[in-house]
Order: C-alpha cells, then sequence, then structure tokens
C-alpha cells in the first residue's frame, strides 16, 4: 500500500543557517537534463541523461531584524552556497536523509513582498550545485 | 608572534554561541561575517613555553 509522510517538522538550513522557524515550504529537485537520442525510424522521444541541474526553492518569513532571514540571505545573492533540507530534526539515515545542494547559486533574492494584512514571504530559489542525499549520521 | 583566524558563533541559529565555527566544504563564511552571525577572533598559534621541573629541595 502506498503510503505518504506527512511532514510538519522539516529541517531547513541555509549556508549553516537554521531557517526552519522561518521556513513554510521548502522542496529540492533532484534533476538531469535530458539529451535527445531520437533517432529517423524511431515513433517515440527517447533520451539520456545530461548534467544535473539540480534546484531548491524555499519559501520564507522574511524579516529584516538582526541574524535572521534577511541578513542570512542578502550577503548570498550572486554567491553559492549549501542548503540542507531533511524530512525531520533526527539525525541523517536512510528514512531522514539530508538532501543536500552544495554549491548552489542564489542568483536573486526578492528584497521585500509586502501585501497589506500579511507576512511578508519570498520565494528563493537555489539553482545548480551537486545533490546528495546524506544518510550517514 | 603569529596568529591564526579563528570563527565565533554570534548566532544560536548557526549553533551555540561563543564556541568555535568550522565551516563545512561549501559554506560562505564572507556572507555569515556580513550578516554578524559569526565574529572572526585572531589567536595565537605560539604554544606557552614549557615550565621548567624544579626538584623539592630534599628535606633535612
Amino acid at each position: 500500500m502506498a503510503t505518504s509522510q506527512y511532514l510538519s517538522n522539516p529541517v531547513v538550513t541555509v549556508n549553516s543557517v537554521a531557517l526552519t522557524g522561518f521556513c513554510t515550504a521548502a522542496s529540492v529537485i533532484q534533476r538531469f537534463e535530458p539529451l535527445d537520442t531520437t533517432t529517423f525510424g524511431e515513433t517515440d522521444r527517447t533520451y539520456v541523461k545530461g548534467l544535473g541541474n539540480h534546484e531548491a526553492t524555499l519559501t520564507l518569513l522574511l524579516t529584516y531584524a538582526a541574524t535572521q532571514t534577511y541578513a542570512t540571505l542578502a550577503p548570498l545573492v550572486g554567491t553559492t552556497t549549501t542548503v540542507v533540507v531533511k524530512p525531520t530534526s533526527g539525525a541523517d539515515s536512510a528514512t531522514n536523509p539530508g538532501f543536500t545542494l552544495t554549491g548552489a547559486l542564489l542568483a536573486e533574492l526578492p528584497v521585500i513582498n509586502a501585501s497589506l494584512g500579511e507576512l511578508q514571504t519570498v520565494d528563493v530559489v537555489f539553482q545548480g550545485g551537486v545533490y546528495s542525499a546524506d544518510v550517514t549520521p | 608572534m603569529t596568529y591564526a583566524v579563528e570563527y565565533r558563533i554570534v548566532s544560536d541559529l548557526i549553533g551555540q554561541p561563543g564556541s568555535v565555527f568550522v565551516p563545512k566544504p561549501g559554506v560562505n563564511v564572507e556572507a555569515l561575517l556580513q550578516g554578524g552571525f559569526i565574529v572572526a577572533v585572531a589567536v595565537s598559534t605560539e604554544t606557552a613555553p614549557k615550565r621548567r621541573k624544579v626538584k623539592p629541595a630534599p628535606e633535612e
């Protein structure tokens, strides 16, 4: 029977800073660019794996207070860093892998996203880097 | 005197404030310094001179 895990307490770390308490959504995508190998005479497209092009997207409450989200992200714009997202706060394991992008680029940062009567959130995307799923405690 | 740079944690979002921060590979230390999460501290690399052993005077 297929099961799905309800995630209420994932751990999110950006550049060693624990942003779990500011994060409302997180996704890490392991992706490889597909290279088309379809040739004459074939009726279906076929592909082989190309370069890795992984991505992590975080939705964060944006605060300008000292050592919080803005202070974490602003110095990273245009640079590479490490992003880790884990299902729970436990140690890395096969059932709690630490999905990691090492050397991922933060190309842009929405510095303000104000709406009347709402907490300010921003979506940030870390692109590229080396993907790993750490299972060693 | 020779010095080495060591990083100390300021924010509890990084770890225990006051303890030494050892950056993992891929971590952007400059960004952490700029954001005020850690501070750089110069520490002396020279070891303190060994104390000379002084034999106690024989009891009379």
